[in-house]
């Protein structure tokens, strides 16, 4: 995991274009274009002073193409970050091929997915004794109305991943454009929106949900259940991005490769766009992996207060809020397999977050951690 | 070049597989509800009804709208239950919306005047009268906002009849009135009724050897002692009793009360003219005597050497000023609906005068509580301490957590064969518990010798445990399901006739209430049997919701 | 710039957060549908004039704009007026379940510190070990579990099952040995996702230390790897972790909403969820006002801290 273990010996070693030596010694790896045996790093300083040259110069236009691969090269080599992946990509797998996908109107139904993995359909009631535990014929048991619970449980899989997928990534939306701008511009547009960061801050997720939920309501798109939390959610998590990207814009925006940007007379949006934001938001896709985790935590949280989705949906953190009384009357199945299905969802993604957060920034530096975050 | 440029295959994957992922979840979110029906056939005598008042109405199937429900797991599994059964017939395309308690009333309040597209699901408790049950419900004077005739219904059959039974004083002819309303409205059917309530006690046996229930949930803890209604209990070994309250005590005065929990806290503090006793009989309690001297009067003699827990005595005055203080304030319905006047005659004599004949008069007594003169006249206030004439005097409100009652002993009973002079029970605790899975852990440990309001799935494993007892009565509670009788195809009877009779009733008792309670077909409890006995409401639902 | 200076621009700064969480407070809340006197009069049939008595007795008859104003006045000196639902003094009431949110909070987090802390050293210090690993098996799960789930399984275990603890608060005042083994499952329940957090970030912080040159110079002195982690290491590890304890305030009132609700203790969160339900604006208000400040002043306190700490942060 530390790269700093390098082939090279007695060469000095410049701190902050690590990245140019990760995608040297990377590429020496890959590439089978290279001359055998005759690596640069083992010839004397010209020629490597060269390459090095080169490939500094390649990466200070940071290819992000470059950058991605190395990067998940990297992960790839972390175990429980694989295993992690492998967990979502099964669960991913299973929620699409659980029931049949169709999009219909009144004449026409056009079938997107044919299969169905799931026996029952989650909502059909008393295909089943009512709370029976597991048996052959339903292997999680069944609920109180007779539903399979196994059906419902992998059907369940698509509110919990698209909630957390689609949460996150509207907080990403409204999170990065505005951290980006604050760090870029500065001035009095930082200290607006990160005072506006501050003054949101200040409210924990619960108060501003119990009370954004009922506002919501008679909206008519929206309506009660999905909606409504996924935006409760992203409203409240942007927040949290803005900040962090603004913290790292203020750093990025001093390389030289801005400057020369600038000198060249590109419109600032470009630079945001193109320079800034990618060597940036590292940092930002991490705490937004992790954050969906957090995001499916909450949303079983506030299926417990019963400000949730629909009654009656399929999702895990609803069956599991839903069905608490049971746990005491000893039906232990009803809780345990939503639960697992949860517990499971958010390890995994932590596992993917710490092995992103490992192979794209192996060493920050911590001290410029705190100065950005304010 | 640089840039965001796609890069490697690897890339690629990544992406596809996340895009479909996305794409596959997002579709079923976004086509919730998209479902293929049965094509919309009329099968039977419900889906025929509904047929014919779609067609009256002009509304092609599937009609989309909505069930309105306040949280809670009972509550929300009735409605999928429901939706199942109206999804299933193809006429109706039905979501569910569970709202927070503020605003799932403010939504019905104001449900007339946006054309609120919703079918809501409420509960009513009546009390002793029958009156109680369809008055505020379906009279055309008490749309909403005004009551809770949320449909906004208009029947002058069902209004006359309402009226009358107001009026009315024979209790025969009263159950004749009734009973024809009660006819009237199921036929028209502007909601359905679907459970009566039961009030489930259940207490340790080790330390409370019998209790009784009464049926009402303000008064479930007047079984602690209510000498004006023979009944006391008993605790072994221990002078406290711990008992449970649903939620917080909000408000003590009695004028402002806005909740059951606060009227189920200080029934033991405040006393009133007259009660009703756990049999559904009028019983004296602060007057010993009463005679009706002509339509709108009643002469009342008062009980003496009443004492208040502020030391002051009871008189005339107290009653009079007690009846009067309830104008403007959010309670002034509960007496100006009917009162008049009254005139002291005397310090234990009082004559009061009503506005009409009304026939609920006994038990809209039994909802007026007398407060002491320190009260009335503002040096007292009710809402940081309430004072009242009760066996029982507040202590302390520890907000969340607990509310304590200690015995009074300047009580004014003195003892009969059936009930001791002084109660046995020394403190009334009452845990405030919010969360009904803790409140039956708290049972079990023993760490709450009673609780009124168990989850209905365990009562039976109670039922089969001799450690605890467990007591039944049929409540006047009743869950119902209200129609927008302004919005069409809701404006069409058969279409409701139709709905009343889909309403899953067994299944219901069954599945979600676990047996607990009984099925209803018209609003009167049968708590109240001579309205609505088991008989009448066997002939109604043979009539207007089994198919014929 | 000196550290006067940077306090005092920080100071300047939160006067705007301030008053932004209160115009925000102040306005969500008369964005909820409805208002308190529909809640409290409901269906029941009141006249005209005791519905207007009522309105103009809470002030609700006015321009939102003067609501505020006056509001503002009064919070400042800490009068926020009575419940219209309860009819009892707004203060008073948020007065008596302070101590007990303040004692299951302030528990939480000293559990979150005491576990987190040692467990981000030891995991740090033996990385690639097994020990690590369980560690960090053992953090993840404890982020992962949601906390109403282990608090209704950690109750159904220790009180019902086992009876080892009350399933409702004693009878006994907040500061006795009674409350405080009470107080165990609650304060695990809440603590637990926190103590995962604070390891986790001490974990990484202090590998990313070991790599800086000082710790490389300590070692070449001679020193003891132990006085070379606790004396030196930690001391700048610990930078991160203070950062959010800041923001740990918001998650453990987030935490407490749900804990109390299981364990039935009187703590704000409930008290909270209670009045936005019945439209208790005064208490709503001020309920959060007092949350949304403490929050404010707790990352103004860290900031300082830290400012005080790393020197190099006053820009």
């Amino acid at each position: 995991m530390n790269d700093r273990h390098t082939t090279e010996r007695g060469r000095i070693r410049i701190v902050g274009f690590d990245d140019a030596n990760a995608n040297r010694s990377d590429n020496d790896a890959s590439d089978d274009d290279d001359t055998d045996g005759a690596t640069p790093a083992d010839s004397g300083a010209g020629p490597a002073t060269t390459a090095e040259t080169e490939t500094m110069s390649a990466s200070t236009l940071r290819q992000p193409g470059r950058r991605l691969e190395n990067a998940w090269r990297r992960f790839r080599r972390n175990q429980s970050g694989m295993a992690g992946l492998a967990v979502l990509v099964v669960m991913a797998v299973l929620a699409v091929f659980a029931r049949p996908i169709t999009v219909s109107t009144t004449e026409v139904t056009i079938t997107l997915q044919p299969f169905s993995l799931a026996p029952y359909d989650p909502a059909a009631m008393f295909v089943g004794p009512a709370n029976a535990p597991p048996s052959p014929a339903h292997p999680f048991g069944t609920d109180w109305a007779g539903r399979d619970q196994f059906s419902r449980v992998l059907v369940g899989g698509r509110y919990t991943l698209s909630i957390g997928l689609v949460a996150v990534g509207l907080a990403l939306c409204v999170g990065v454009p505005l951290g980006a701008i604050a760090g870029y511009f500065g001035g009095w547009i930082d200290e607006a929106i990160m005072r506006v960061v501050d003054v949101l801050y200040a409210f924990p997720f619960l108060v501003l949900a119990i009370a954004i939920v009922p506002i919501l309501e008679p909206v008519p798109i929206l309506g009660s259940g999905y909606w409504t939390v996924v935006v409760a959610l992203a409203v409240t998590g942007w927040v949290g991005y803005a900040r962090l990207l603004r913290g790292e814009v203020l750093s990025v925006r001093e390389r030289e490769y801005v400057t020369a940007a600038r000198a060249l007379g590109v419109p600032d949006r470009t630079i945001i766009r193109r320079h800034v934001v990618p060597n940036a938001v590292a940092p930002v896709v991490v705490q937004a992996t992790l954050n969906v985790g957090t995001v499916v935590l909450t949303a079983a949280a506030l299926g417990f207060l019963g400000l949730g989705l629909e009654p009656g949906s399929a999702e895990w953190g609803a069956m599991l809020a839903q069905g608490r009384s049971s746990l005491l009357r000893g039906d232990w199945h009803i809780t345990v397999f939503p639960g697992l299905a949860i517990f499971l969802f958010v390890l995994a993604i932590n596992l993917v977050g710490d092995g992103i957060n490992d192979a794209i920034e192996p060493d920050r530096d911590a001290t410029d951690d705190r100065r950005r975050i304010r | 070049m640089a840039g965001n440029s796609v890069g490697s295959g690897e890339h690629n994957r990544l992406r596809r597989r996340s895009f479909l992922t996305r794409a596959g979840a997002l579709g079923v979110a976004g086509l919730a509800g998209c479902l293929s029906f049965d094509s919309a056939t009329a099968d039977g005598p419900a889906t025929e009804l509904i047929e014919e008042g779609f067609a009256t109405a002009d509304i092609e199937p599937p009609f989309e709208t909505t069930i309105a429900i306040t949280q809670g797991e009972e509550r929300n599994r009735f409605a999928q239950l429901l939706q199942s059964e109206l999804n299933g017939t193809g006429f109706f395309d039905v979501e569910i919306e569970s709202r927070d308690f503020g605003s799932h009333i403010e939504s019905m309040l104001s449900a007339a005047d946006t054309e609120e597209n919703a079918i809501f699901v409420a509960s009513w408790t009546g009390g002793w009268d029958p009156s109680n049950y369809v008055t505020m419900l379906f009279h055309s004077e008490y749309q909403t906002p005004n009551g809770l005739n949320v449909g906004h219904y208009e029947n002058e059959t069902v209004d006359e009849y309402i009226d009358a039974g107001l009026t009315e004083t024979d209790s025969d002819d009263r159950v004749e009135i009734y009973r024809n309303l009660q006819q009237e409205l199921v036929s028209d059917s502007p909601a359905s009724f679907v459970r009566f309530r039961e009030a489930t006690h259940v207490w340790d046996g080790d330390v409370v050897s019998d209790w009784q229930t009464y049926p009402l949930q303000p008064g479930s803890y007047y079984a602690v002692y209510a000498p004006w209604a023979g009944v006391y209990t008993d605790l072994e070994n221990e002078t406290e009793f711990v008992g449970d309250l649903g939620s917080d005590v909000s408000n003590y005065d009695p004028v402002k009360i806005n909740g059951t929990v606060s009227s189920q806290a200080t029934a033991l503090v405040y006393e009133q003219l007259v009660g009703i006793d756990f049999d559904g009989e009028v019983q004296p309690m602060l007057a010993t005597d009463w005679e009706q001297l002509d339509a709108t009067t009643y002469r009342f003699s008062l009980r003496e050497g009443v004492q208040f827990h502020n030391g002051e005595k009871l008189t005339a005055t107290h009653v009079k000023r007690s009846f009067q203080r309830y104008e403007g304030t959010t309670r002034e319905s509960d007496v100006y609906d009917w009162y008049e006047s009254s005139t002291i005659i005397d310090d234990h004599t009082i004559e009061i005068n009503c506005k009409r004949e009304y026939g609920p008069f006994e038990t809209a007594l039994f909802n007026v509580a007398i407060v002491p003169l320190a009260a009335i006249d503002g040096e007292l206030d009710l809402q940081e301490e309430p004072i009242g004439t009760g066996p029982y005097r507040f202590v302390e409100h520890e907000s969340g957590n607990h509310w304590r009652l200690r015995r009074f002993d300047d009580h004014w009973f003195t003892g009969d064969e059936a009930v001791p002079a002084t109660p046995p029970i020394e403190t009334v605790t009452l845990e405030i518990i919010t969360e009904q899975s803790s409140r039956q852990a708290a049972l079990e440990r023993g760490d709450l010798h009673f609780s009124y309001n168990l989850p209905s799935a365990s009562l039976s494993d109670f039922e089969e445990n001799d450690d605890y007892g467990v007591g039944r009565r049929v409540s006047g509670g009743f869950d119902m399901i209200l129609y927008p009788c302004y919005l069409p195809p809701f404006s069409e009877p058969s279409v409701r006739r139709g709905c009343n009779m889909l309403v899953p009733r067994e299944r219901t008792l069954e599945n979600v209430y676990h047996g607990i309670g009984q099925l209803a077909y018209s609003p009167v409890s049968p708590l109240l049997e001579d309205y609505a006995g088991e008989s009448f409401q066997q002939e109604i639902a043979n009539e207007y919701v089994r198919s014929t | 710039m000196s550290l006067g200076r940077y306090v005092g621009r920080r100071l300047a700064i939160t006067v705007p957060v301030l008053v932004g969480v209160s115009v925000l407070t102040f306005s969500f809340v008369h964005l909820l549908p409805g208002d308190a006197v529909d809640a409290l009069v409901g269906f029941r049939d009141v006249s005209p004039a005791t519905e207007a008595a009522i309105r103009a007795e809470y002030h609700l008859g006015q321009p939102v704009w003067n609501q505020y104003l006056l509001w503002l006045r009064d919070a400042v000196t800490l009068e926020f007026g009575e419940s219209p639902v309860t009819g009892r003094d707004v203060t008073a009431t948020i007065g008596s379940r302070l101590p007990a949110t303040l004692a299951l909070g302030g528990a939480a987090w000293l559990l979150a510190l005491a576990i987190g802390i040692p467990a981000g050293i030891v995991t740090a210090v033996k990385a690639g070990e097994p020990a690590d690993e369980l560690g960090r098996i053992a953090a993840l799960a404890g982020i992962a579990t949601p906390n109403f789930w282990l608090g209704l399984i950690l109750l159904f275990v220790f009180s019902v099952r086992l009876g080892w603890v009350r399933v409702i608060p004693p009878d006994a005042p907040l500061a006795s040995i009674a409350t405080a083994k009470f107080l165990v499952l609650p304060t695990i329940t809440l603590g637990t996702a926190a103590a995962a957090l604070v390891m986790r970030l001490l974990r990484s912080s202090i590998r990313r230390e070991l790599d800086a040159p000082y710790v490389t110079t300590a070692r070449a002195k001679g020193l003891p790897e132990r006085t070379v982690v606790l004396k030196h290491v930690l001391r700048n590890a610990l930078l991160p972790v203070v950062t959010i304890a800041g923001l740990q305030l918001a998650f453990l009132v987030d935490g407490a909403v749900v804990v109390e609700g299981i364990f039935s203790w009187p703590g704000m969160g409930r008290l909270l969820v209670r009045s936005i339900l019945r439209r208790d604006y005064p208490l709503i208000q001020a309920i959060v006002l007092l949350i949304g400040v403490a929050i404010v002043l707790a990352n103004l306190l860290v900031d300082v801290i830290y400012a005080i700490l790393d020197p190099r942060i006053r820009y």
